[in-house]
């Protein structure tokens, strides 16, 4: 794989004179999917802006396939879906919302409509197009901010903490979301504090500590890591926990991690039948 | 930091907090009423500059802060002022002017005078309430204004207003945000068509939000009035003395700037 598609390249950040990023340096391949973890306040937010170009680093660089890419430029290659849909949405009906970005690129008018309704489809929103955005409910509103991005068509798509908001069903439905824009050959960056979404879905773990990167690691050997997590605080997902200590007590054997509960369940159900 | 939230630590944590309530609220809008009253440049420049002493000296408000509360009114009394400033016209006039689309667009210098002159008074007046907002809690406020008398609905109107207008403010920077990150703010057609959706935009969310808000309220027993617990806050000699003598010396101000400026 190319392990250079998307490079981070020493960003150094602070607002005002607080330093929140120091000396950042992330390659990223094509199609990969990667988890940022990291408590409250790390950076992560902050990076995610200086990645689609909205902040300014007071040092280092972003390039994509070895060229570095200019602030102005960045939005089209990289696309942000923001925490909160409160602070994404701008426009006063969701139609308007999702062309808005489409249009901002120079797309024209008849593509900018394709893809939208696209998006939008693809969102299940397309039914509230002429709604004002802010009366839709919060699962509604974060698909419309996917839409958004999606629309734009950016080969990296960035979700800050997309789980934040939403109940467990609509934790699942953005997994499958996810998931759908990995299968599209979208670079798909997430910030979450949910390990066991984390374990399931990524490729690997970059861990965000005091502004600087704590772990980057392939997601299984991370989690399998007692030590790493410990230093960086992050939790052991709930299936691990189980599968180690069945595994020490002699009550299962097999060496192949489970994903999830279920996958644990099939293994205990096969090993004990 | 959200603005608001500035606001309501500053005016917990001040050092004035401690003095009385009413009094500061009262030596604010004197000095609002002086300017306004007197229209005096001289004047508007000694609230402003004693204004901004005292809240960033006394009042230990951080610069940095202090510029930004500031600026979001800056911005809005700059646009006017402009707006004062230039005259339209569509034959061409002999002072200072550019031809645009076929209209000469012109400055007199009475007109730059009056503009400067509304926005210093704009800006002592806005420093002069800072005084009050950096260092008094808007329970106070809206306390004092119910023993004034003042009918509670609009003790409740300005009590929204004040929370809104922090919370409208920095949602407005976070839509700003969310423009730029998709381009939004990239040329002047973007930015028109980015600015028509955040005002309306932000007009739809203060409807949801001051529904929420009263809600909330009713939700905790709200009844049209509010009770809380205060400390009495005395008002304390120095405090009178010093007011006197700040008061004392606008007025010099006034007479001095009125015998220099003829
Ligand atoms: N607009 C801002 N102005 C000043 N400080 C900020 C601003 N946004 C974030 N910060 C600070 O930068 C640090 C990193 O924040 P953020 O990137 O949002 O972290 P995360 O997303 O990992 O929770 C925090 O300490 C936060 O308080
Ligand atoms: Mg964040």
């Amino acid at each position: 794989m190319d392990n250079d598609f998307l490079q981070v390249n020493n960003i150094c950040f602070a607002y005002g004179e607080k330093n929140v990023l120091e000396n950042i340096n992330i390659k990223i391949s094509k199609g990969e999917k990667i988890v940022f973890m990291g408590k409250n306040g790390a950076g992560k937010s902050t990076l995610f802006l200086i990645l689609n170009g909205v902040l300014k680093p007071q040092k280092g660089s972003v390039s994509i396939n070895g060229t570095e890419v200019k602030r102005n430029i960045l939005p089209q290659k990289t696309g942000i879906v923001f925490q909160d849909s409160e602070r994404q949405i701008i426009a006063p009906t969701v139609y308007k919302e999702v062309m808005f970005g489409p249009l901002n690129m120079g797309m024209d008018k008849e593509k900018a409509h394709n893809n939208t309704k696209k998006a939008m489809e693809d969102m299940e929103v397309w039914d509230f197009k002429d709604k004002p955005p802010h009366y839709l409910s919060g699962g509604e509103r974060k698909r419309v901010c996917i839409a958004d991005i999606a629309a734009m068509e950016t080969d990296i798509m960035i979700f800050d903490e997309p789980t934040s908001f939403l109940d467990s069903s609509g934790s699942e439905k953005m997994f499958n979301i996810l998931e759908s824009f990995h299968k599209k050959g979208k670079t798909v960056i997430v910030s979450t504090h949910d390990e066991n979404f984390a374990y399931k879905w990524a490729d690997r773990i970059i861990v965000i500590k005091n502004g600087k990167v704590a772990a980057d690691e392939k997601t299984a050997d991370f989690f399998k890591n007692k030590k790493l997590l410990e230093e960086t605080g992050i939790n052991m997902p709930d299936c691990i926990k189980m599968w180690s200590c069945l595994k020490e007590t002699g009550f299962i054997t097999g060496d192949s991690m489970p994903k999830d509960t279920e996958e644990l369940i099939d293994i205990i159900k096969k090993e004990r039948k | 930091m959200l603005v608001y939230d500035t606001l309501e630590q500053y005016s917990v944590n001040s050092p004035l907090n401690k003095y009385n309530a009413a009094f500061k609220m009262a030596v604010s809008l004197l000095s609002a009423v002086f300017v306004l009253a007197l229209n005096n440049i001289a004047v508007s420049i000694y609230v402003l500059v004693m204004s901004v002493i005292i809240n960033i000296a006394v009042g230990k408000v951080n610069l940095r802060d202090y510029l930004r509360l500031n600026g979001a009114a800056f911005y809005f009394i700059i646009a006017s002022a402009v707006a004062l400033a230039v005259d339209i016209s569509s034959v061409e006039v002999a002072e200072r002017n550019i031809n645009l689309f076929g209209f000469y667009f012109y400055v007199t210098d009475e007109n730059i005078y009056k503009a400067i002159k509304i926005t210093l008074n704009a800006e002592a007046v806005i420093n002069a309430v800072y005084f009050t907002s950096l260092s008094t809690s808007i329970w106070e406020i809206t306390d004092v204004l119910r023993k004034l008398k003042v009918p509670e609905s609009i003790v409740f109107i300005i009590d929204m207003t004040y929370r809104f207008i922090f919370v409208l403010y920095d949602t407005y920077n976070g839509m700003t945000i969310s423009s730029k990150s998709r381009m939004g703010e990239k040329n002047f057609y973007s930015q028109v068509r980015s600015f028509g959706y955040k005002a309306s935009g932000l007009f739809l969310l203060s409807l949801s939000k001051a529904d929420k808000y009263y809600d909330s309220l009713v939700s905790r027993g709200y009844k049209g009035g509010m009770s809380f617990f205060y400390e009495k806050k005395p008002v304390e000699r120095n405090l009178v003395l010093f007011s006197a003598l700040y008061f004392v010396l606008l007025l010099i101000v006034f007479w001095v700037g009125g015998v220099i400026g003829g």
